[in-house]
């Protein structure tokens, strides 16, 4: 997998603003000044929504290949919503890669939607931690008169409100992502029961956790490039289990069918609500250890509770 | 006699007493290429089920294995063999140890009529553990006299942890030649052995528990250079027995060279895949003192 390793800064272009809408006019009166404006830019515009929505799009702005559409997450990842930023992250830093600027339409519909609302609250969030070093706008688009436990996590997580025409104003009701994930705490994934193995280990038996791991992965026909950054990606949790936790650690693994998880307990506390998320500046000397293992797995979960932290990696079999 | 595995000479009967696998790697290893590159034949009497990782250092340090196992110029004789035959030897030694030798010798007489000049053998008596060390001493008698009227060598391979100092001692006494293979770190790990001056190379893994003696080492390599004269242009390190590394010891890799002057480089040789991509990952692209190289067979 390849993986982008620096950012450069802050961008003074970042914008995450959201919209309401009633109807589809509305909807368009909101969206094509926004793609007119990336057509003039020459930035690429990217979509993420559901069919009917990106039809109206295409049929509107009369071109098939002008916009870029961003599948959905993964079933396994609708209650991570940090992994929903990571995978959202990795395809901005793509787009922004090729062009000086970008936009997203992101057509919402949380009550409609198989998101779980906590993870979606806790994706706004975690994308508010990890691209805003890019020169994006993310545009993100809801029905009017959502359910009330919607309406803050809407309300907060957008620095910016976007109106008719294209219009910009900051939010007034903006909160940080710290606020926000202290109002919407990371929950724990569902469980999946009793493991498959444990291994409790210290600073000097990761290499013991690497030997466990690689029996693991052998057995679960990951093809070599996959199963070694898995490993990886389980080692740099796991040095940051003894290293910035208690000193021990409690490796367990899980291999079903579809899947090969692997969970990290620790009983030390958390630094930051949801580490890992930014990309580390070229000259940090640390601090990149669990970012690039959120880039090797499909899946990487941090949550914390009154016994520790945890960390669930998870990567398809395919 | 105290030697090196380079300085190992055809008729020696030697004995090297190993700490930690990675050692017993590299010595086994660098034996039988070099036995390989003299175009001798090569005996691996596979005491210790350590095929698989010789033959992996064999393939690191880009020798042709398929090619010197299929020529039969590298025989392995398996664990199993070895196992069976300290179990003959419990019920009758000196019958087994006889039949043992006279087998060895037939085997250098075939490979001296398959066109070799010379034998190349070494065995792991790990499989004799809990025999007597009269007897072992009394087979590598045996094997010396051997020595004497066959062209072949003969490096015995003891792990220090299977057997008591005094066993030890009484085993070098039985041989003519000791082998030392001396590091400048081995934790069990990790093992940081010198290729040359300002070269060293790597075997095993990097994480958490070893990464400030890898960092500590590499800047007191560089601190060397930098007094040398004349200057080297670049430190070495040679990876391609390096088979993990964490990312922070990458990125902490990485930043050593930003202690460097300008007119050195950090060059890295052979790394392999896993370890390149963590390179690539970590940014090394961007800094120009760091030179990741591959050198060709």
């Amino acid at each position: 997998m390849k993986v982008k390793n620096t950012r450069s800064g802050p961008s003074a272009s970042f914008v995450h603003c959201a919209a309401e809408y009633d109807t589809s006019a509305e909807f368009l009166a909101i969206t094509l000044p926004l793609i007119e404006q990336a057509r003039r830019q020459g930035a690429p515009v990217a979509v993420i929504a559901a069919a009917p929505t990106v039809r109206l799009l295409r049929e509107i702005t009369g071109s098939d290949r002008e916009l870029i559409l961003l599948p959905p997450p993964a079933p396994e990842l609708r209650r991570s919503g940090q992994s929903i930023a990571t995978m959202r992250a990795r395809e901005f830093r793509e787009l922004t890669d090729r062009a000086d600027s970008a936009i997203v339409i992101a057509h919402y519909d949380p009550e409609q939607s198989l998101f779980d609302p906590a993870a979606w609250a806790e994706a706004e969030a975690a994308l508010n931690i990890a691209v805003t070093d890019l020169p994006l706008t993310i545009a993100c688009l809801y029905r009017k008169q959502l359910k009330a436990e919607l309406a803050a996590p809407i309300q907060w997580n957008h620095l910016q409100l976007l109106g008719r025409g294209g219009t910009v104003r900051p939010n007034p009701a903006y909160r940080p992502p710290a606020q926000v994930l202290a109002s919407y705490p990371v929950r724990a994934p569902v469980a999946f029961g009793p493991p498959d193995s444990e291994l409790r280990f210290n600073p000097w038996q990761l290499t013991d956790l690497r030997v466990l791991l690689q029996e693991v992965v052998t057995q679960s026909g990951l093809d070599q490039e996959r199963a070694e950054d898995f490993v990886s990606a389980v080692n740099e949790v796991a040095s940051n289990a003894v290293e910035h936790g208690s000193s021990v650690g409690l490796l367990q693994t899980w291999l079903r069918p579809q899947f090969l998880a692997c969970e990290v307990h620790d009983s030390g506390s958390l630094g930051q609500p949801i580490p890992g998320l930014r990309p580390p500046r070229s000259n940090d000397p640390r601090g990149r250890g669990l970012w690039i293992a959120r880039q090797l797995c499909d899946l990487l979960h941090v949550w914390a509770d009154r016994q520790g932290t945890h960390v669930r990696v998870q990567v398809a079999r395919r | 006699m105290t030697k090196t595995v380079a300085e190992v000479a055809p008729g020696d009967h030697a004995l090297v007493v190993l700490d930690g696998d990675e050692q017993h790697w590299e010595v086994a290893a660098n034996y039988v290429a070099a036995g390989l590159t003299r175009h001798e034949k090569v005996m691996y009497l596979d005491g210790e089920h350590t095929k698989e990782p010789l033959l992996r250092r064999l393939r690191e340090d880009k020798l042709d294995v398929d090619r010197v196992l299929e020529t039969g110029q590298l025989v392995v004789w398996p664990t199993e063999a070895m196992v069976s035959f300290w179990e003959a030897a419990s019920v009758d030694w000196e019958r087994t140890i006889t039949q043992r030798l006279a087998g060895i010798a037939d085997a250098i007489t075939d490979a001296c009529a398959e066109g070799y000049d010379h034998v190349r053998l070494t065995n792991e008596p790990a499989a004799g553990l809990h025999r007597p060390v009269k007897l072992l001493c009394h087979g590598d008698q045996l094997a010396h006299e051997l020595l004497l009227t066959h062209p072949a060598t003969w490096l015995c391979q003891y792990e220090r942890r299977h057997w008591s100092p005094s066993e030890l001692e009484e085993l070098g006494r039985s041989h003519s030649v000791k082998v030392v293979a001396p590091s400048l770190y081995d934790d069990e790990l990790l093992r940081v052995t010198r290729c040359g001056p300002f070269s060293l190379r790597f075997a095993g893994e990097i994480d958490y528990s070893n990464r400030e003696p890898v960092r500590t080492m590499i800047e007191r390599e560089l601190q060397q250079a930098l007094r040398a004269t004349p200057q080297p242009e670049d430190v070495q390190i040679h990876l391609q027995s390096l088979r993990f590394a964490d990312v922070t010891s990458v990125t902490q890799l990485i930043h050593t060279v930003d202690n460097f002057p300008k007119s050195q480089q950090l060059v890295l040789q052979n790394a392999q895949p896993r370890i390149r991509r963590l390179f690539d990952r970590c940014g090394a692209a961007s800094n120009d003192q760091l030179v990741i190289r591959e050198t060709p067979n």
